[in-house]
């Protein structure tokens, strides 16, 4: 009996196994059965014990249900009708592990679901071909993320801006390179003539030997100080000691500002700068468009303090030129015949020329500076950096269009330059207008100088009320009574000082 | 071609002194504004590369630190165009680090996500 018991036991737990096994292909759809195979598997459990259940497991499934309890009931029932007579004492103990076990199957239900689940599709694969659309119902669908070497639609942002830099980058080639072209052919214009006005052309400094005209290893350097901004500097002229010509495009290499040009156009520039001579008369005068005149006449400070303001040339029959002088004599000395002829022959080429004698450069930006000397004034420029210059701007035509055969036009603009630093040399004022400006000069030097001195004093006054807060600070903190007393002397004997000399000078003068 | 009556008896066009007005002796060399003037205005007259450059940088730090992808490519642009109006005297290796790292936050904005860029309007 016992060993029968212990039958039943193993007899039992091995009906678990095969009751849950039956339990996931009863609910496979019919193909499931062969998967009967598998059952040769647990062939070694086949014995007359085991027929009931062997029945139970080999039979297929009534139908198709999808409730697995009733499924499970069902074949608890089949496993309760006995198979041999002599088998039912056994079979009647073994009805109530089945339903030992039938309970534990409900308890177990959802774990046995679950673990349905873990092998249905395996094995569901494999029996059924349209298996998985059964599952599909219910369940809910959610976007997984694209890997990025499956789909490369999805990244029409990311091409689109790597265009737009494949498109920056052959603007900036081909700008840099219509910028090179147009200053390479300025100076193969104007190359001559400065070749005979000047006896180095194209020097950058680093040379040991500037670039003589006459050497015979000459060759003149257009300095590139950016993409769009070239410069050339010659030297060695009567009249000047040099003259500084800078070629400012605008930045074709910069699409932003080719945007911005089509909003607002502007043009390519040439600037030049001549250094004159020392011996130039005092003369500070500007001309030019009504817009540039007013602009310098507030930010350069010689302009804003030696000229009264912005005077209209309709008398010259230039209406859209002004003029800023210090001299009323100077006016018709720059604006001579000349001058009129090319501006009106050439109508939109001069934009601003200024001379001066005192040129300082812009004003400094210190809102202090005016409020500490207490006036309203502009604060005169000093004279120790004030250079004498001859500025002109001129603008190349096309607004920015510009193409390299219009550099031919700078020629006469370069000719004009000339033309001044020779006009200058040999200018001379009337005495008034001489003792006027020098009377403008030296009332400048006087602003300037108590200017200077007012701040001197404030500066030295600033500096011995520091010095006195710190010696208090000291007698506050001090606790030693005799350095404390020391301390004090030596005030009373620095006050005492301070007061004496007055006396001294005094008692000097009544001797 | 127009005229101009100087000292000079020619009238063909713009001529000076007589004789040749080039002299030799009253050379002056070159001397760069910068070093010469510590307030020149060539330092101030452009200061787009300078902003750029410093936007580029912003902006990248912002791809790398907040993941943000349309930060890292507005990174790149900033130091394309802070490349192109940059002036030649100054350092070619600051320019080259701040394409390196605008790249280097592309990438690694797109290494962490390896997603694509949604427009603003979706």
């Amino acid at each position: 009996m016992i060993t029968v018991n212990h039958q039943k036991i193993l007899l039992n737990s091995n009906h678990l196994l095969f009751l849950s096994f039956d339990f996931y292909r009863s609910t496979a759809p019919k193909e499931s059965q062969q998967s009967s195979s598998a059952s040769d598997d647990f062939a070694e459990f086949d014995d007359e014990e085991f027929d009931g259940v062997a029945s139970a497991v080999h039979r297929p499934p009534a139908k198709e249900d999808s409730k697995h309890d009733d499924a499970f009931e069902e074949e608890l029932a089949d496993s309760e009708t006995p198979a041999e007579p002599s088998e039912s004492s056994s079979r009647k103990s073994d009805d109530k592990e089945f339903k030992v076990f039938e309970e534990e199957a409900e308890y177990d239900d959802d774990v046995l679901v679950e673990e349905e689940k873990e092998f249905v599709d395996p094995v569901d694969e494999d029996l059924v071909p349209g298996g998985r659309n059964v599952k599909k119902e219910g369940l809910k669908v959610i976007d997984v993320p694209e890997h990025l070497r499956s789909k490369w639609d999805g990244f029409y942002l990311e091409f689109l801006l790597l265009i737009g830099l494949l498109s920056y980058a052959l603007n900036f080639f081909y700008g840099k390179q219509k910028n090179q072209k147009l200053a390479s052919t300025w100076l193969d214009v104007t190359r001559g003539t400065l070749e005979r006005n000047f006896a180095v052309v194209g020097d950058d400094g680093t040379l040991k030997e500037p670039p003589n005209v006459n050497s015979d290893n000459y060759s003149p350097v257009l300095m590139k100080e950016s993409e769009h901004v070239f410069s050339l500097w010659c030297s060695g002229r009567v009249g000047c000691q040099g003259i500084l010509i800078d070629l400012k495009f605008v930045k074709r290499q910069d699409i932003i500002s080719l945007i911005s040009r089509m909003l607002k156009p502007a043009s390519d520039l040439m600037e030049v700068n001549v250094t004159l001579e020392d011996d130039f008369e005092p003369l500070i005068f500007a001309l030019g468009s009504k817009k540039v005149v007013s602009k310098n006449l507030k930010e350069l400070q010689d302009l804003s303090y030696f000229c009264d303001g912005r005077k209209s040339c309709d008398r010259f029959k230039l209406p859209q030129y002004c003029y800023a002088s210090e001299l009323a004599e100077a006016v018709d000395l720059i604006l001579d015949t000349e001058l009129q002829k090319f501006l009106k022959t050439y109508p939109d080429l001069l934009d601003y020329m200024h001379i001066s004698d005192q040129y300082t450069g812009k004003k400094p930006d210190d809102p202090n500076a005016g409020s500490a000397s207490g006036t309203t004034a502009p604060a005169p420029p000093p004279t120790s950096s004030a250079v004498k210059v001859l500025q002109a701007r001129f603008l190349m035509p096309k607004y920015g269009r510009t193409q390299p055969e219009d550099m031919e036009l700078m020629l006469p603009c370069l000719r004009l330059v000339l033309y001044f630093i020779d006009k200058l040399k040999r200018l001379k004022l009337s005495k008034d207008g001489k003792s006027k400006a020098e009377k403008n000069r030296a009332r400048m030097e006087e602003a300037l100088s108590k200017l200077l001195h007012s701040q001197r004093q404030e500066s030295q006054q600033l500096r011995r009320e520091e010095r006195v807060r710190m010696e208090k600070e000291r007698l506050m903190t001090e606790t030693d009574p005799d350095k404390l007393r020391k301390l004090e002397d030596a005030q009373a004997k620095r006050d005492r000082k301070r007061t004496q000399p007055k006396m001294k000078s005094m008692m000097v003068r009544m001797k | 071609m127009f005229e101009i009556s100087g000292m000079s008896s020619t009238s063909n066009g713009l001529t000076s002194t007589a004789g040749d007005p080039r002299r030799a002796n009253k050379v002056v060399r070159y001397r760069p504004p910068a070093a010469s003037d510590s307030s020149s205005s060539s330092p101030s007259d452009d200061p787009v590369a300078d902003y750029m450059n410093l936007l580029g940088m912003v902006f990248s730090m912002c791809g790398l630190m907040m993941k943000l992808k349309w930060c890292a490519w507005v990174a790149v642009y900033c130091a394309f165009i802070s490349f192109a109006n940059s002036r030649a005297t100054e350092d070619s290796k600051q320019m080259l680090s701040s394409f390196m790292l605008s790249i280097s936050a592309v990438v690694m904005s797109y290494l962490q996500n390896p997603q694509p860029m949604t427009p603003p309007w979706k």
